[in-house]
């Protein structure tokens, strides 16, 4: 650590004393901190923070020089916010990487982030809001050998939050080893052909192998553990087509029980674009397709692969209330969603025309016998199995009324079954119906007001919702919002309460600075079908973010 | 050309590495009566943060049970029943209360409820950097602790009176290798085969109204931390200690045992533990 830190030092001082010449020397970084206070609150199961105080932050620092290029991230969880894993807290670099890059070949030591295809064999990335960060520790090679062909090889560790060494540094710790090869060749760059007709035709393969000792003293476990995938994407006039399909060998695993079956994961979508129309068709299917650095590991914790979600992800807070996790033991789903804009002039579409976007996901369980043996249980390929763990059909419609009048409206269907997504059991399936509008209005040249309302109608869980927000923005400095949201259909009516919320945010430059105050209710947020709970909290955030 | 070349020696590098495991999956390791092991043993403690509406639970007591037939005296369980899953409904079925004041406090203390249920505490000792076990590295947990030379033997001697329903506890505990730390010593009451509902998503229905609870906590006669017993321990040094308790009416002395185990306040890692069946006077 302490080497590579001293390398980054006199790679940048060099750089600095040669600035003048022919390269020149870059720094850019950013810097994010995230502070809240905790106070009691029984009534919304909020608990006090021993601490008062509790703080997320992270800075990180890029130098890039010519062909060379380092960076470093420090991260400062003191200690984590409330939701995020204690095993966060402490000071500490946990990204650092120099890299080498020329016309064709491309060279990372440190930490990095990579995806190879869709993600089903591999994908490591951060994501601040889970408290996800995957990232791969180790040596990467990105190679061009011939025009069109493109290939990747890896090998590393990857990060599970800090831990302190010996010399009082912060550093990651590591657990399993990952070595991974990718290689994809784009046909339109090797055939002229191909390409004057407009057809872009890719083809691509990877593999990933994970390494992890067996110590377990009553299974036979296979230390080392492969998955290979192939994909294809061609496009052609108005249309795109692409897929892809994964196998991995048997990985017994906490998350699948110890079973030795082995695991698939196929996906394909569709796409139709033209003006003013877009269709889009997905279809997925999974099994048994966790796959982690640790077979032990739980949670969001060393995966090393991602199956992206068919679904929606939805941004307005009643709308995402109910958002669906992917459930890597084993889902189907496919996905539809139509996108329309209304002529101008035209009888709907009035003087600005009007967008339409039509989208319905259905998630079902696999056709799953068992087999009462180590294999676990067969599954049929093609078939949907009877329980369903996800249904949404929504449609927006989005219409400028004139001038200084915009209008969002939202009607949203959903069947959410909670025992599967949250695993537990006796809650069953939600059926929520929602409604949002969202109204901004132009009040003079960079003031503008927000308004949105939203009402979420179940029989289920909580019962009825009910949102409202004013939001005052006087651009590009000023952000003022107040909002509460009130479950009035809570079924016991001690629960009936308001999560008012007050904020303010000051930009400046490349710096935001916002402070809040209120409470937040107890839920569950996603990030592409990856998911953390919130526990419920009152108290007075605190945000800054700038990049320099 | 080269270039192909290394191509095919990458691929092939990677394509080796993998490992497809034919039946059978099962290691037999039996450590039952193994004439080699040192005596006295090492007696480790499990202990199986559970709770009566957590539908996941009952694989942890199969693994126990699992576990138990390769390592017998090796391993004492112990079930805590915790946290949200231990919630209790104010009649019919899970209105049954499992919860101790002990469970509540190891709880509160390690944090296993938080954590996820189930999952456990292999003589509290840590595992990857956590002292919190998930059930599939118990048996890795308990293989690696399995051949150290114990640090001092345990012996309970009990008299259960039925009459007054008190049983009255004697441990002793020998020193075996010279030790210079903090112990403390804890002695439970367990009892076994407790009959009422559990949840089990793998059943149908998932609602179990016989199922059998094994190694249930019922109480620390001498409080969730128990007594300090010194912290200078030379060979042959003798620790003994006496206490009586009173059960309570519902528990079925037939199936009722002592729990003796010692720790180092320190880390609060268990270094030996010991049980004994209740011996009716």
């Amino acid at each position: 650590m302490k080497k590579i830190l001293l390398l980054f030092l006199i790679a940048v001082s060099f750089n600095v004393l040669k600035a003048q010449s022919d390269s020149e020397l870059r720094i850019s970084g950013n810097l994010q901190a995230d502070m809240q206070t905790y106070t009691e609150d029984t009534k919304i199961g909020a608990s006090e923070a021993p601490e008062k105080l509790l703080m997320n932050s992270y800075a990180n620092i890029l130098a890039s020089y010519g062909k060379f290029s380092a960076g470093l991230r420090f991260e400062s969880f003191l200690n984590p916010l409330q939701g995020f894993d204690a095993r966060n807290n402490g000071t500490g670099i946990a990204y650092r990487f120099a890299s080498f890059k020329t016309e064709n070949l491309d060279i990372t030591i440190g930490n990095f982030y990579e995806q190879f295809g869709s993600g089903l064999v591999l994908r490591s990335y951060e994501e601040k809001m889970l408290g996800y960060d995957n990232a791969l520790d180790g040596l990467r090679i990105m190679y061009q050998p011939f025009t069109g062909v493109y290939v990747k090889g890896l090998m590393a560790t990857q990060r599970l939050f800090f831990q302190k060494n010996e010399t009082g540094f912060s550093r990651t710790v590591n657990q399993g080893l990952i070595r991974g090869f990718d290689a994809e060749v784009q046909l339109a760059e090797i055939f002229e052909p191909l390409a004057n007709k407009g057809m872009q035709v890719i083809l691509g393969g990877s593999f990933v192998s994970k390494y992890q000792k067996d110590n377990d003293p009553l299974l036979i476990l296979p230390e080392n553990v492969s998955t290979s995938a192939g994909r294809f994407s061609i496009s052609f006039g108005k249309f795109l087509f692409s897929g892809e399909y994964a196998h991995k060998i048997n990985d017994p695993s906490a998350d699948n029980n110890n079973i030795y079956k082995t695991g698939n994961a196929l996906l394909f979508n569709a796409n139709f674009s033209q003006k003013g129309l877009g269709v889009l068709l997905s279809f997925k299917r999974i099994d048994n397709m966790s796959f982690r650095s640790d077979r032990n590991a739980n949670i969001n914790n060393l995966n090393i692969n991602y199956i992206p979600i068919t679904a929606k992800t939805h941004t307005y807070s009643l709308a995402a209330m109910y958002p669906y996790a992917t459930q890597l033991n084993g889902e189907i789903a496919f996905q539809a969603e139509v996108m329309y804009k209304v002529p101008k002039g035209s009888l709907f579409g009035g003087k600005y025309g009007m967008n339409i976007a039509l989208n319905f996901a259905k998630v079902n369980s696999l056709k799953k016998t068992p087999t009462f043996d180590r294999m676990g249980y067969e599954a049929e390929f093609f078939a949907f199995g009877e329980e369903l763990y996800f249904q949404d059909f929504n449609v927006e419609l989005n219409k400028k009324i004139n001038k200084k009048l915009k209008l969002n409206l939202i009607y949203q269907n959903l069947n959410y079954n909670k025992d599967v997504i949250q695993g537990l059991a006796g809650y069953g399936t939600v059926k929520a119906n929602v409604g949002i509008l969202d109204m901004t209005w132009k009040i003079k040249p960079k003031h503008a007001l927000r308004l949105e309302l939203q009402g979420l109608m179940t029989e289920q869980d909580k019962g009825n919702w009910a949102a409202a927000l004013a939001e005052y923005s006087v651009s590009p400095k000023w952000f003022f919002t107040i909002y509460d949201q009130y479950n009035f259909g809570n079924p016991n009516a001690d629960h009936r309460t308001h999560y008012f919320n007050v904020a303010m945010a000051y930009i400046k430059g490349g710096n935001r600075f916002q402070l809040g105050y209120g409470k937040q209710r107890e839920g569950i947020i996603c990030v592409g079908g990856v998911c953390r709970n919130v526990p419920a909290s009152n108290g007075f955030s605190f945000s800054i973010t700038s990049s320099f | 050309m080269s270039k192909i070349t290394l191509f095919f020696v990458i691929s092939f590098f990677f394509f080796s590495a993998c490992d497809v495991i034919n039946p059978p999956y099962e290691e037999a390791v039996s450590q039952c009566g193994d004439a080699e092991q040192v005596v006295p043993i090492r007696r480790i403690l499990i202990e199986d943060y559970t709770g009566h509406q957590c539908g996941n639970c009952p694989r942890a007591a199969e693994k126990i049970e699992e576990l138990k037939a390769i390592y017998c005296d090796h391993i004492i369980p112990v079930a805590v029943h915790v946290g949200f899953f231990a919630r209790t409904n104010a009649e019919g079925k899970y209105s049954y209360d499992f919860k101790t004041n002990a469970g509540n406090e190891l709880n509160d203390y390690f944090g296993n409820d938080n954590a996820g249920l189930p999952n456990g505490l292999i003589n509290r000792s840590l595992s990857n950097g956590n002292v919190i076990t998930p059930i599939n590295s118990w048996a890795a947990k308990v293989q690696e602790i399995l051949n150290t030379e114990p640090e001092i033997d345990i012996r309970i001697q009990n008299t259960y009176h039925p009459d007054t329903r008190q049983v009255d506890v004697q441990i002793t505990g020998n020193i075996i290798q010279a030790f210079s730390e903090d112990l403390s010593l804890v002695v439970y009451v367990v009892e076994d085969n407790i009959v009422n509902w559990q949840k089990d998503y793998s059943a149908n229905p998932q609602d179990i109204e016989n199922y059998t609870h094994r190694h249930v906590l019922r109480a620390a006669i001498n409080g969730t931390w128990g007594d300090a017993i010194g912290n200078s321990f030379a060979i042959g040094n003798k620790v003994i200690k006496n206490y009586s308790y009173t059960i309570d009416n519902e528990w079925d002395s037939d199936n009722c045992s002592i729990v003796a185990f010692v720790y180092k306040n320190a880390n609060k890692e268990i270094i030996q533990a010991e049980d004994a069946h209740f011996e009716a006077e």
